[in-house]
């Protein structure tokens, strides 16, 4: 039998969905016994969990006071969460240590420069963001150095990185692991893959070693090590020897995640551009290591999320991070009240938390916006 | 008589100690288009790839242009910026446009201005007749579009010698005709083409030549009448007989 469509059907309206939000429960929250289960179980420790965090954070907690006595519950005469008085009063320690109070528009400028060049780099629409390349990655490292540590020529008074402290040296050192992270992850991501036999396994041997040692050690070896390697008479800074040891660190891994990468980018891709006569160089420089640096965005940013985190543990080699002031500052017999150390790690966590979190949010919304742009 | 556009003289070449091109000896005229076939695994591919140095080769000489082909960067970049490549999976650069892409090498490579690059490869986008998808990603194009679009890049280089490594194996049956046509109009301009492909109607038109490879070594050259018509080897007479059943 033969057959010929004798008219062609039109396209007809979707079928109408279900709508209302009874609808939506049913289908997302109760939609068989283990879903029921599941939802249950997750409201009910929301249910235990965000009271109390409620309570704590807001709802019992001290706002403001001198003392420590303000957040005693035997003197107020009230159950006491959070005392918010005690950060407020310790706010200018916990944000730059001890670094001179008259000086500190310094390290306000400091986190000025540093957001703009954030805000450069990380806002994709951004006018002149190759200008903006150099200024995070070459202006932005020595500005803040002359800015933060003094430089008598320009009228700056010397600060000791000794008396650096606070949110001030966290945010350092995270920003000088990240700045130098990067070019130096790419170049040995890059020598991993070179031709030359020397050069490749100079790279692997460096990529293995520092992903072979734990932070902890590079740190203490920085501290305690490398002066003696140095010439007596050469003295490297407290501050500068854990910044090297994470710097190189830190590149280490980003070096494996570049790797990554540059494998998943396709042969044919490097291949057409030498076939159109483009050398070994521009051909990674434009085409492949473009494409592979888009893939990795998430890797990145995880890389850069752990290493942001990591760098409380320069506080162990005698550093005043923010960790490390916050204990110093709960210290404070003034302060002594219960309540104190769980404000102290609260306020510690939130930071970290609000730090972090950020980060995740961004490198979601640019892989979704690569994942837009690469869809096939 | 003029320097021939390419001259391959007793070329040589081994994946590990498997010999996958015995002795091969092609030269091919300026103006000329020549069509390689041949079973899978018989070397084409190959073959083509050591032409532009994107493979090496362990013996004999390749001369394109002129230019013996040697490991010196500097010289293989010279070879290469005459000779264009158009790949089976296209190989478009997928960060950028279809514009980006044909501009690419002329400004790095050949140190062109963008106002130049862009106005030469707007020119080379229209005679594959594809310039209304200049700005669009390679991703968003049909994949005929894509290979012409390929095929536009190459020409943006200027190249005397076009390669074509099986351009339409990777399309949709509707799609072959439209980069067959766009390469059919390269030919009849006198742009010199090398094309490994296995459309023998496209074969039997356009080439002048048609080379039969087999186990790394030609078998048999001859015009396309005679090549199809009056094949002379066995091998020849048998894988015809397979492609046109």
């Amino acid at each position: 039998m033969r057959f010929v469509r004798d008219h062609i059907i039109p396209p007809a309206p979707p079928p109408r969905r279900a709508g209302g939000p009874l609808a939506w429960m049913r289908n997302n929250l109760f939609a068989g016994p283990g879903n029921v289960v599941t939802t249950l179980l997750i409201l009910g420790a929301l249910a235990w969990i965000g009271p109390a965090l409620a309570r704590f954070l807001v709802l019992d907690a001290v706002w403001t006071g001198t003392s420590g006595d303000a957040c005693r519950p035997e003197v107020i005469g009230r159950p006491v969460g959070a005392c918010w008085a005690f950060i407020g009063e310790k706010i200018n320690y916990l944000a730059y240590g001890s670094y001179p109070a008259a000086e500190r528009w310094r390290p306000n400028l400091f986190f000025g420069l540093l957001a703009l060049g954030a805000a450069w780099m990380l806002w994709l629409g951004a006018p002149r963001r190759d200008l903006g390349a150099w200024f995070v990655f070459a202006i932005l490292p020595v500005a803040s150095w002359l800015l933060l540590s003094g430089a008598p020529a320009l009228g700056l008074a010397s600060v000791a990185t000794a008396l650096w402290g606070g949110i001030l040296v966290t945010l350092v050192v995270s920003a000088v692991g990240i700045v130098a992270s990067l070019p130096l992850g790419i170049l040995l991501a890059l020598g991993r893959r070179s031709d030359l036999p020397v050069l490749r396994f100079a790279c692997i041997g460096f990529i293995e070693f520092w992903r072979g040692v734990p932070l902890i050690t590079v740190l203490f070896m920085a501290n305690v090590m490398l002066p003696l390697f140095l010439p007596g008479d050469v003295t490297v800074d407290r501050l500068l020897r854990p910044l090297i040891g994470i710097a190189l660190f830190a590149s280490a891994y980003m070096a494996e995640v570049v790797r990554g990468g540059l494998q998943a980018i396709p042969a044919g891709q490097g291949q057409a551009a030498l076939a159109l006569g483009m050398t070994r160089a521009q051909a990674m420089r434009c085409v492949v290591l473009p494409q592979a640096l888009k893939v990795v965005v998430p890797g990145i940013v995880n890389t850069l999320i752990g290493l942001f985190k990591d760098t409380t543990l320069v506080a162990i080699v005698g550093i005043a991070d923010f960790v490390r002031v916050l204990e110093a500052a709960r210290a404070d017999p003034r302060w002594s009240a219960p309540a104190i150390p769980a404000t102290a790690y609260a306020f510690a966590a939130l930071f970290y938390l609000a730090v972090c979190f950020s980060m995740a949010r961004y490198a979601g919304f640019i892989a979704r916006r690569l994942a837009a742009g690469d869809r096939r | 008589m003029t320097e021939p556009a390419l001259a391959l003289t007793g070329v040589n070449k081994w994946f590990g100690t498997t010999h996958v091109l015995r002795g091969i000896d092609l030269v091919v005229a300026q103006s000329e288009t020549v069509v390689i076939c041949g079973p899978s695994g018989s070397g084409k591919s190959t073959l083509i790839r050591c032409i532009n140095g994107l493979e090496p080769h362990q013996g004999g000489r390749i001369r394109v242009n002129g230019h013996a082909l040697t490991d010196d960067p500097a010289t293989l970049r010279a070879v290469r910026r005459g000779v264009g490549m158009v790949f089976q999976s296209f190989n478009l650069f997928s960060h950028l446009t279809v514009l980006e892409n044909c501009t690419l090498a002329p400004m790095h490579a050949n140190g062109l201005s963008r106002r130049a690059a862009e106005a030469r490869a707007m020119a080379e986008l229209d005679r594959v007749r594809i310039a209304e998808h200049a700005r669009a990603r390679p991703e968003t194009l049909s994949g005929g579009q894509q290979q012409r679009a390929a095929i536009a890049r190459a020409l943006c280089m200027d190249p005397a010698v076009l390669l074509f490594d099986e351009p339409t194996s990777a399309l949709d049956p509707e799609m072959v005709q439209e980069v067959l046509d766009a390469m059919t109009a390269l030919a009849e301009t006198g742009t010199t083409l090398v094309c490994v492909t296995h459309e023998m109607g496209f074969a039997r038109r356009v080439a002048d030549r048609v080379v039969f490879m087999d186990e790394g070594q030609i078998v048999e050259i001859a015009p396309p009448d005679a090549f199809f018509d009056s094949p002379r080897h066995p091998r020849t007479q048998a894988f015809l007989a397979r492609v046109l059943g």
